[in-house]
C-alpha cells in the first residue's frame, strides 16, 4: 500500500512539474516575444524577459511545493473510494447469500458517499484552511498579521516602487 | 528616481489577482500584463511572483484553472474566479478600504 502511494505520488509530482514548466515557459516566451516587438535583439529580449520574471528556479520550486502538497492524498483517496465501490459491486453481483448482498450494498454506498463528500470538500477547499483575512481588523486595532512578512514566500517579497 | 525595494503587505498580491480575474478568465501572462497596465508602473511586481500566489489561491479554492489555447495558439493554463473567490474579493476589498482609511487617518493626525 505504501509502495502504491509512493508510486502515485511520484507520477503526480512528475505531472505537476511538467505542467508548471510548461506554464512558466509560456510566460517567458510571451515576454520574449513582446521584447522582440520592441526591437530588442534575441539575446536582449531573453535577458530582459528573465529579469522581468524574477528567479525562475525559485518560482518553480515554490509552485512544485504547493502543487505537491495536496494532490497525492486526494488522488489516493479517490482511488480508494472507487475501489470500495467496485468491491461492493462485485460482492453484490456474485454473492449467493442475502446477507452478503447487504454488505455489497453498504460498500457501494460507502464508496459513493465518500466520493461525494470528497467532491464537496474539493468544491469548498477553504474548509480546514486558515481562512482569516491577512488584512483583518477588529473594532479597535490593526491586525499585526498584515505586516508579518515572515509568512510570505521569498519571491512574493520582491516589489519595487519607482 | 532610484528604485526602492520594499515588501508588499501580506494578501495584497492575492487581492490584485482576485480583482484582475473578476472580469474574465486569463492565463498567468495575461494577469501580469493586466496588473502592469492597471498600476501604470507605479508598482512593479515581478511576473514570477504571481505563480506561487496563483497556486496557493487555487489550493484554497478562490480560483480554478483549466488548460486551454492562448491567443497565439499555445497551450495555456487559464485561471478563473470561483464563487468562493468572488466572496473573498468582496471581503478583501472591504478590509483593504478599512486598513487604508485607518492608516491615512493615522498619517494625517500623528
Amino acid at each position: 500500500m505504501r509502495a502504491l502511494t509512493q508510486l502515485i505520488r511520484h507520477f503526480v509530482a512528475e505531472h505537476a512539474q511538467s505542467e508548471i514548466d510548461e506554464e512558466l515557459r509560456l510566460h517567458l516566451d510571451l515576454l520574449t516575444e513582446e521584447n522582440l516587438r520592441q526591437h530588442m535583439s534575441w539575446e536582449e529580449a531573453q535577458a530582459h524577459a528573465h529579469k522581468c520574471f524574477g528567479d525562475l528556479e525559485q518560482v518553480r520550486e515554490e509552485c512544485v511545493k504547493i502543487a505537491r502538497r495536496k494532490r497525492p492524498a486526494i488522488i489516493a483517496l479517490k482511488w480508494f473510494f472507487g475501489l470500495v465501490f467496485m468491491v461492493g459491486v462485485l460482492v453484490r453481483v456474485f454473492s449467493p447469500e442475502y446477507h452478503l448482498t447487504r454488505v455489497g450494498d453498504i460498500l457501494m454506498a460507502v464508496g459513493v458517499l465518500s466520493r461525494l463528500l470528497l467532491y464537496l470538500r474539493l468544491m469548498n477547499p477553504s474548509f480546514g484552511h486558515d481562512d482569516s483575512s491577512p488584512l483583518k481588523l477588529n473594532d479597535s486595532q490593526l491586525s499585526l498579521a498584515a505586516y508579518d512578512q515572515r509568512k510570505r514566500t521569498p519571491v512574493e517579497r520582491v516589489i519595487y516602487f519607482k | 528616481m532610484a528604485k526602492v525595494r520594499t515588501d508588499l503587505m501580506q494578501g495584497t498580491l492575492e487581492l490584485l489577482i482576485l480583482k484582475t480575474l473578476a472580469r474574465d478568465s486569463m492565463h498567468g501572462y495575461g494577469i501580469a500584463q493586466r496588473i502592469h497596465q492597471a498600476v501604470d508602473d507605479l508598482l512593479k511586481v515581478e511576473d514570477g511572483s504571481l505563480y506561487p500566489a496563483l497556486y496557493r489561491m487555487e489550493e484554497r479554492g478562490w480560483i480554478a484553472s483549466e488548460w486551454g489555447v492562448s491567443e497565439n495558439n499555445r497551450r495555456a493554463k487559464f485561471y478563473r474566479l470561483t464563487r468562493a473567490g468572488r466572496k473573498r474579493l468582496e471581503g478583501e476589498r472591504a478590509n483593504w478600504e478599512r486598513v487604508s482609511q485607518a492608516i491615512t487617518r493615522i498619517l494625517q493626525t500623528a
